[in-house]
């Protein structure tokens, strides 16, 4: 089966892309601390489940019972 | 019903641990220290670096901490004590990097409450230690690089002075 060469993305679409992420890197870097507390306790409530269906969890290894 | 406590409270306590003289110095190390330089990333527990105060025996015991917390109502869960809701590991300093990474941690506030940090640099070069080394450690070591606090030269130089591999 001939396959139809497949259209890739130009240099300057994929430097936009990774700058992207790089800004995005940033802008989270620069959260105040509270909110970054904050989103790491979202992070569990995200994460916990998936880690769950690769492994037994940990006693400890639950979302944390606290505010920001 | 009891207010949910929060971040700070844990917080607290490790400073009220360094004021009992039940550690001689403390610094939050691992992916909370992270929180205080760079982004956030997913973590479960708290990891202190302590200097414990002087023991008579050269075998570290971490048994004046699990005292502590029990006198205060702390769970102990094995290697962890749930404070404030928070499963916090008091890792005593294995060698003299940690010991440096405990010295010269930054004291910074959250919450107004004063918390010691270990900087960046010495947290990518305990993250570059072999017995810590695992990819995803690799990875944070390389964030924090990227993190605009970052010294790099003091970096090149821990992994020279330590003997680390970059």
């Amino acid at each position: 089966m001939t396959q139809r060469p497949r259209a890739r993305p130009t240099p300057e679409l994929l430097a936009r892309l990774h700058q992207a992420k790089a800004e995005l890197h940033a802008r989270r870097s620069r959260m105040p601390l509270k909110e970054k507390v904050a989103m790491v306790l979202e992070l569990q409530r995200i994460y916990l489940p998936l880690l769950a269906r690769h492994r037994p969890l940990a006693s400890w290894e639950r979302p944390w019972d606290v505010e920001p | 019903m009891k207010p949910t406590p929060s971040f700070a409270h844990a917080l607290r306590a490790l400073e009220e641990l360094k004021q009992a003289a039940v550690v001689e110095d403390y610094a939050v190390a691992g992916a909370m220290a992270l929180v205080f330089w760079t982004e956030p990333i997913p973590t479960y527990d708290l990891d202190v670096l302590v200097f414990l105060p002087h023991q008579e025996t050269s075998l570290v015991s971490l048994g004046t901490i699990y005292q502590w917390a029990t006198a205060r109502g702390y769970a102990v869960d094995g290697e962890h004590v749930i404070i404030a809701g928070l499963p916090v590991q008091f890792l005593p300093a294995h060698n003299e990097l940690a010991d440096e990474a405990i010295g010269t941690a930054a004291t910074l506030e959250y919450e107004g409450i004063p918390v010691r940090v270990v900087r960046p640099e010495y947290l990518v070069a305990l993250y570059l230690e072999p017995s810590a080394r695992t990819p995803k450690r690799r990875e944070r070591a390389a964030a924090l690089i990227e993190a605009a606090a970052t010294d790099r030269g003091l970096v090149e130089q821990l992994i020279q002075r330590f003997g680390l591999e970059p």
